[in-house]
C-alpha cells in the first residue's frame, strides 16, 4: 500500500521516547527513564529498518528503469514495501 | 468532587496522547489516497505481509477484553485467568493455521460468511452474516464502554462526551483508510500496548514482594496462582469451574469457536499475500499471544495481593486503578495511551469486519445483487459510520455486567460456538448438507439464548458468570451438531464435485516447497512447546 508501517511507528517512539526519559532523568523517576530509553532504542530500530527497506526499493527501482530503458522495454517495479 | 479513580495529567501526559492521536489519524490520513476500489478499502488488495497480519491478527483481539477485562479477571479469578491464553487460545490459532486456513484463502472467499456459501448456501451465508454483524456491533460496544469509563473516572469527562470523542477517532481512520489502515493501526497499537503495560506489571510484582510475594499473600484464596492443580472441583478455584467445564467449554467450544470461524480475526489472515502467509499469520500472531498472561493478567494479580479497593465492586477499574498507583508523571500519559490502543484496536477490528460482512454478505447478496464496485466502495464507508453509530447504542448495554469478560464470554456462547460446529462438520465432513448447517445453526443459537434465559430466571444455577458462559456454549454447541448432523443425515448427501476445495478429504494437499523455518509446522511445535513449558511451571 506505499506505507512501510516500521517508519511511522519508530517515527511515533523516536518522539514519545527521548520526552518519557526526559522527564524520568528531571523527576528522578527510574521507571519514566528506563522506559523511554527502551522506547527510544525501539524506534530507532525501527526507523532504522524502515529507511533501509525504503532506500534498497528505491535503488531497485532505479536500476530496473535503467534496464528498462537499455531493453527499450516497458516494465514496472513494485514499490510495496510494508 | 474527584473521585478514587481521578488523575491530574501534566503537559507531558497530553503531549504523548497528542502523539499517539496524530499517528494514528496520520496513517489513515497517508492511506486514504489508495483506497479505490472495494477490495482496497474491505479487503487490503491481499497485499500485506505476515508479520503485519500476525501482530494484526492479535492486537484485533487486544481490545478492551484483553486489558481491561484480562486484569478484571485475573484480580477476580486469579491466574486461572491464563487459561484463556494457554489453553482457550493458542491451540486453536494453531489449529486454524494449519488446517483451516487453506480453505477459506484457497476458496477465495471475501469473507466467513461466503465460505459458508460456497460450502452450504444461501440461507446458512445469511444467518451467520447477521448474527456476525449483531455480534460485531455488541463487541464494538464493548470497547467504546471501556474507553469512556476510562476517561469518566480517570479524567472526570462526562461518560457521553468520552464515547463520543472516542468513536470520532475510531471512525476518522477506519473510514478514511479501511481495512488496511485498522491492520497498521493495529501493529503500532500493539507495540504501545506492550510497552505501555509491561512496565506495569514489573513494578507491581516488586511492590507485592514478588512472585513468591504474590503467592504468600493470596495464599488465603484456594487456586489464584495456580492454574491446573486447582482446575480439579469447582470448589478449588473462585472461577468455580471444574476440568470438563474448562476442557470442553473454554479449551474447545469457546477457543475454537472464537479463533477458528470469527471473522474479526480471519479477516486479518486473509488479507496476507499468499496461502503460506496466511498459516503463519495466526502462528506468528501465537507466540505474543502466550506471553501476554504476564502484561495484562499479573497486574490484576499484584492488584488481589496488595487488597487493592476497588470502588463499587468493579472488576474492570483493577487497571485504571494500577496505573494510578504507580505510574508517574509520563508514564501516565503512556499508560493512558495504551489503555485507548486497545480501545481503539478492538473497536476498529469490529467495525472493519462489520463492514465488510454488510457490504459483501448483506447489500451485495440482498439489497443491490449487481452493485458496481464504486457502488461497493461507498456502501463499505457508509457501513463504517453506522456501524460505529450502532457501536454507541450497544455501549450502554454493558453497565449491566459488573466483568466486561462475562459479558462477552457469554456472547461468544450465543453466536461463536454454534458456528463452530457448523464449520467443524462442513470442512471436515463430505456427508453435512446445506439443511442440515443452516437448521444446526438456528437451533444452536435458540439453544445458547435459551440457556442464557433459563438461567437469569434461576432455574439452573452456576457457582460463577463464567463457569455459566462455558456451559451456555458447551449447550449451544453440542445443539448445533447434533441438530446438524440429524438433518443431514435425513437428507441427500452432497455432490462431492461441488465440494472439492471446499472439504479437506476432497482437496489435494499442496507440497510446498519453504525452507524449513518458513514452514506453518515449525512455528506451530516451537508456539505449542512454549506453552507446554508454561503450563508445567505454572501447574
Amino acid at each position: 500500500m506505499g506505507l512501510d508501517i516500521r517508519l511511522p511507528i519508530g517515527l511515533m517512539f523516536c518522539l514519545m521516547g527521548p520526552l518519557l526519559l526526559g522527564t524520568g532523568l528531571a523527576e528522578g523517576s527510574p521507571l519514566s527513564a528506563r522506559t523511554g530509553g527502551a522506547m527510544l532504542l525501539f524506534g530507532g530500530v525501527m526507523l532504522a529498518l524502515g529507511l533501509r527497506a525504503q532506500l534498497s526499493a528505491s535503488s531497485s527501482e532505479a536500476s530496473s528503469s535503467s534496464d528498462a530503458s537499455a531493453s527499450s522495454s516497458s516494465s514496472s517495479s513494485s514499490n510495496e514495501i510494508t | 468532587m474527584p473521585g478514587p479513580l481521578h488523575v491530574e495529567l501534566r503537559l507531558v501526559d497530553w503531549a504523548i496522547l497528542g502523539i499517539y492521536f496524530a499517528f494514528v489519524l496520520g496513517i489513515g490520513w497517508r492511506l486514504k489516497r489508495h483506497m479505490r476500489t472495494a477490495e482496497e478499502f474491505l479487503l487490503s488488495g491481499r497485499s500485506i505481509p505476515s508479520w503485519i497480519t500476525g501482530l494484526a491478527f492479535l492486537s484485533a483481539n487486544l481490545g478492551a477484553l484483553e486489558v481491561m477485562g484480562m486484569a478484571g479477571n485475573g484480580y477476580k479469578y486469579g491466574l486461572m485467568t491464563a487459561h484463556f491464553y494457554w489453553v482457550g487460545a493458542i491451540p486453536a490459532m494453531v489449529f486454524v493455521g494449519l488446517f483451516m486456513m487453506p480453505f477459506y484463502y484457497g476458496s477465495r472467499a471475501r469473507s466467513v460468511p461466503e465460505y459458508l456459501r460456497l460450502r452450504f448456501d444461501e440461507k446458512t451465508r445469511g444467518l451467520n452474516a447477521l448474527s456476525f454483524a449483531v455480534l460485531t456491533v455488541l463487541m464494538s460496544g464493548i470497547n467504546m464502554y471501556a474507553m469512556a469509563i476510562v476517561f469518566e473516572v480517570m479524567l472526570g469527562w462526562s461518560i457521553h462526551t468520552s464515547i463520543l470523542m472516542s468513536a470520532a477517532v475510531v471512525l476518522a481512520y477506519t473510514y478514511l483508510g479501511g481495512l488496511t489502515s485498522s491492520i497498521y493501526n493495529e501493529v503500532l497499537q500493539f507495540f504501545l500496548i506492550v510497552f505501555g503495560f509491561a512496565p506495569l506489571a514489573i513494578v507491581g510484582v516488586e511492590a507485592a514482594g514478588g512472585w513468591s510475594g504474590i503467592e504468600q499473600r493470596l495464599a488465603h484464596t484456594p487456586g489464584m496462582t495456580a492454574i491446573w492443580s486447582s482446575a480439579m472441583r469447582t470448589t478449588d478455584n473462585p472461577m468455580g469451574i471444574e476440568l470438563f467445564g474448562l476442557l470442553m467449554g473454554l479449551g474447545f467450544v469457546l477457543s475454537f469457536g472464537y479463533w477458528c470461524t470469527d471473522f474479526l480475526v480471519i479477516q486479518r489472515a486473509m488479507a496476507s499475500r499468499d496461502i503460506p502467509s496466511a498459516q503463519r499469520t495466526p502462528l506468528i500472531a501465537a507466540l505474543p499471544k502466550a506471553l501476554f498472561p504476564f502484561v495484562v493478567v499479573v497486574p490484576g494479580l499484584v492488584a488481589a495481593a496488595l487488597a487493592i479497593e476497588l470502588p463499587g465492586n468493579r472488576y474492570d477499574y483493577t487497571l485504571p486503578l494500577l496505573l494510578k498507583r504507580f505510574y508517574p508523571t509520563g508514564m501516565l500519559g503512556l499508560g493512558l495511551a495504551a489503555l485507548l490502543a486497545s480501545f481503539m484496536s478492538g473497536m476498529a477490528g469490529n467495525v472493519t469486519a462489520f463492514n465488510t460482512v454488510w457490504t459483501y454478505d448483506i447489500y451485495q447478496a440482498y439489497i443491490h445483487r449487481g452493485a458496481s464496485d464504486q457502488a461497493l466502495l461507498r456502501t463499505g464507508r457508509l457501513a463504517t459510520l453506522w456501524g460505529v453509530v450502532a457501536s454507541i447504542g450497544t455501549a450502554y448495554l454493558v453497565l449491566r455486567f459488573d466483568s466486561l469478560m462475562d459479558y462477552m464470554q457469554l456472547l461468544f456462547g450465543f453466536f461463536n460456538a454454534p458456528i463452530f460446529a457448523t464449520f467443524l462438520l462442513g470442512m471436515f465432513c463430505k456427508r453435512t448438507t446445506a439443511n442440515g448447517a443452516f437448521y444446526g445453526l438456528l437451533c444452536g443459537i435458540s439453544a445458547g439464548i435459551l440457556h442464557h434465559v433459563v438461567r437469569s430466571v434461576g432455574f439452573i444455577r452456576y457457582p460463577s458468570d463464567m463457569a455459566a458462559a462455558f456451559y451456555g456454549a458447551i449447550v449451544a454447541f453440542v445443539t448445533c451438531f447434533v441438530v446438524t448432523v440429524l438433518v443431514s443425515l435425513a437428507g441427500r448427501a452432497p455432490a462431492e464435485e461441488a465440494l472439492r476445495g471446499l472439504v479437506y478429504s476432497l482437496t489435494p494437499r499442496q507440497q510446498l516447497r519453504l525452507p524449513w523455518h518458513l514452514r506453518p509446522g515449525t512455528a506451530a511445535v516451537a508456539v505449542l512447546v512454549v506453552v507446554v513449558l508454561l503450563n508445567w511451571r505454572f501447574f
